[in-house]
């Protein structure tokens, strides 16, 4: 008998001591690690069109178009696909890919999250929070860079 | 720790050297004529045997040199030949392996069936069937386990057509309800199937079970609906990046980490990479963390199979779960698909600053002791739980050998077995630690071993914390050098273990020197483990059948994989 109201003093302690650990989402937002992997930002000013995150994929969610010159025509990445492993941030040489901490996204059918070049390039960066400075602190990101005004071609 | 504690000997085996390595020559000897043919496995010798003969082999290797623990079966196509290789060990000590390879050809692939020796080849000789082809004869029940009855051809064969339509004959649809509850031959029973929509099966297993009054007087687990074969995906990615991302996502309440640390012991061993000692014990730290994770929802919903409380106890490990998540996000960006091992080490160092993730983990650990005693408040000293599951849901030790069980649900049955201690990697053995056993054998006993494991778990993180805090910085290596296409040499294969959530996760590879496995093999403990359902709950009422399901902490992702 004894077990059986210390087991109940448990409960009647964590039920009267006030503290609670969820959060009223969405009003408030969860904490989100700086290292989280969310939804892709890609940078075509970057991007060489060197396909390795197209090739290291584990499942075929990148898809690029390119000319006969080699010059890129697209980059498809399908966000409702995705693993969010980010093998394609880590090959990628000069960071065009980078996963960002958005986490939140719907959309009425699947089709709508095959993202293009233009989706993608609009994703927000997360709280202005710069992905790769806790991932690979030599590297950084672009988050400073205003869209466009880097010309690496 | 344990391992200091000399092994008891296992000297009296056949084969066993004064040192208490593996004596090959001698093996051979004792099957004499059996053996045809001997192989050099990483892991192990090979010995080739006829497809006629493997219940001699196995019984005389089990009984005379002590191989008790029949790790996994393995089958494969060649282009010339099937073969099943039958990983043995031995509970007393795991590092003594043997593989006993039987060959059959293509045309007539039939060989002899390890059940009658080790009841744990039955479910993986019926899975060898099902994906590869190979047939067993004098196997109790040889038909398919994670692909429907009715689906054509066998995946995994060289010659399967991935394109090919599955048809599903009509008479195949003809109506369940008829026949629902009469059992053939047996007027006395009804037919009851549990699950696979039900909570209480933590997952989609169906259960078909059939009732004598309240008693149950036969169930046979019927699994594959979570059936994806991730080892064919597995052979359809590089070694190098494209397979860590799965193990995530065989048991995935969790314990992805530990899933990883199969692939990757499995696959440095197999391309002889280094890991530094560093990230050997950021492993070891994060491994842990996903362990207590594991072993908490574990607890928790064997909490609610049992008192069927959906607020208290179920919440309060979710909330503590959630603690370990947030520390596994900041350390690998994500909180339950972690994708944080790589080939020679680890993705990432610590987070920055380090210290405020130290203090996190340090919070953790303060909390610790007085949140188990929580736990053990609620759970093992209420007498309501002892009422339910002390002395239901028995499992002998030695059925327990037999079906290959491992993890808590054999350390639960007395059998002192942790791949931890007794078949080292990571930073384990540096580390002071217990193995923790119950000789109770019984739902009560699993539960426990878990409670406690989970303390061990914490002790064993902070003593990586203290190692982590005073690492020197310039030795903070946390990857070492693993070309960037890995092509180990053709024809090398492996088998290793290390010890997951649920008990000894095992993979197997066959290299063919390309940068993709030839043959990925999953040894799944779930798998294994749920094996011994029928020992446990046939006699005993439905709600301790449910308590013993509860007690095994299946996740179905790994078992159908
Ligand atoms: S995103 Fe990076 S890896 Fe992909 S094509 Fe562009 S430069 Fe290459
Ligand atoms: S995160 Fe992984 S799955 Fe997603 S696009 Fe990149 S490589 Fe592919």
């Amino acid at each position: 008998m004894l077990g059986v109201l210390k087991s109940m003093a448990t409960t009647m302690k964590h039920a009267l001591d006030g503290n609670t650990f969820t959060v009223e989402y969405p009003e408030e937002e969860p904490e989100v690690s700086p290292r989280f992997r969310g939804v892709h930002k890609f940078s075509q000013e970057r991007c060489i069109w060197c396909r390795q995150c197209e090739k290291v994929c584990p499942n075929d969610t990148i898809q690029i178009v390119t000319d006969d010159q080699r010059n890129g025509e697209q980059y498809n990445l399908h966000i409702g696909q995705c693993i969010y492993c980010r093998l394609c941030e880590e090959v990628c040489p000069v960071d065009a890919i980078i996963l960002t901490q958005n986490f939140e996204f719907v959309a009425d059918t699947k089709d709508e999250f095959a993202y293009n070049m233009e989706e993608l390039k609009n994703v927000p960066w997360y709280k202005d929070i710069d992905p790769l400075e806790s991932r690979e602190p030599d590297r950084g990101a672009w988050i400073g860079e205003g869209e466009g005004e880097v010309d690496y071609q | 720790m344990s391992l200091e504690e000399p092994r008891p000997p296992t000297e009296s085996d056949v084969g066993v050297t004064a040192e208490g390595d593996l004596d090959y020559d001698e093996l051979a000897d004792l099957l004499g004529d059996h053996v045809v043919d001997r192989e050099q496995h990483v892991n192990a010798e090979g010995f080739v045997i006829r497809p006629d003969e493997v219940e001699a082999v196995l019984s005389t290797l089990r009984d005379e040199a002590g191989f008790d623990h029949c790790s996994c079966v393995t089958a494969q196509e060649y282009q010339d030949r099937y073969e099943s290789i039958y990983h043995l060990k031995k509970y007393d000590d795991p590092t003594q392996e043997l593989s006993v390879v039987v060959p059959t050809p293509r045309d007539n692939p039939v060989s002899q069936s390890g059940a009658g020796v080790f009841d744990t080849a039955e479910w993986h000789e019926r899975e060898a069937y099902d994906l590869v082809g190979v047939e067993y004869e004098d196997h109790p029940d040889l038909r398919r386990i994670l692909l429907p009855e009715t689906w054509q051809g066998h995946p995994l064969s060289l010659d399967y057509n991935q394109d090919q339509p599955q048809i599903v004959p009509l008479r195949e649809h003809a109506n369940p309800m008829e026949k629902r509850t009469k059992v053939p031959d047996d007027p006395d029973t009804m037919f009851v199937n549990i699950g696979p929509h039900h909570p209480a099966t933590h997952g989609v297993l169906h259960v078909k079970t059939t009732l004598d009054g309240e008693q149950i007087a036969d169930i046979d687990p019927d699994i594959g609906y979570l059936h994806r074969c991730e080892e064919q995906m597995c052979q359809q990615g590089t070694y190098r990046h494209q397979i860590m991302p799965y193990p995530d996502r065989w048991d995935y309440i969790s314990a992805g980490l530990l899933n990883e640390w199969a692939y990757a012991r499995a696959a440095e061993d197999l391309a002889d990479i280094d890991v530094p000692e560093y990230a050997q014990v950021i492993r070891t730290m994060s491994a842990e963390f996903s362990r207590i994770a594991a072993h908490l929802l574990a607890v928790a919903t064997f909490a609610l199979d049992i008192y069927g409380d959906f607020t208290a106890i179920f919440m309060y490990g979710i909330r503590d779960r959630e603690v370990i998540q947030n520390i596994l996000e900041d350390l690998t960006g994500q909180r339950l698909m972690f994708n944080y091992f790589r080939l020679g080490g680890v993705a990432w160092d610590l987070p920055e600053p380090r210290e405020e993730f130290f203090e996190q983990i340090r919070d953790f650990l303060d909390e610790w002791p007085e949140r188990l005693e929580e736990y053990h408040n609620l759970l093992t000293s209420n007498e309501l739980f002892q009422l339910r599951v002390v002395d239901t849901g028995v499992l002998p030790p030695e059925e327990a050998k037999s079906y290959g069980a491992t993890g808590p649900v054999a350390r639960g049955s007395g059998i002192d077995y942790d791949l931890r201690r007794d078949d080292p990697y990571g930073y384990y053995d540096e580390l002071e630690w217990d193995v923790i056993t119950d000789d109770g054998c019984d739902n009560f006993s699993r539960a426990v071993v878990r409670l406690k494991e989970m303390e061990q778990s914490a002790r064993i993180i902070e003593q990586c914390v203290d190692l982590l805090e005073d690492w020197p910085e310039d030795e903070r290596e946390i990857q070492s050098n693993v070309p960037r296409t890995l092509r180990p040499d053709p024809d090398k294969e492996i088998y290793r273990a290390v010890e997951g959530a649920k008990g000894e996760l095992g993979i197997y590879i066959r290299s063919d020197g390309t940068d993709k496995p030839a043959r990925f093999k999953i040894r799944s403990p779930c798998f294994c483990n749920l094996q011994t359902l029928p020992v446990m709950a046939e006699g005993e009422y439905v709600p301790d059948m449910i308590a013993a399901l509860g007690s095994l902490d299946i996740v179905l992702g790994e078992v159908d994989r």
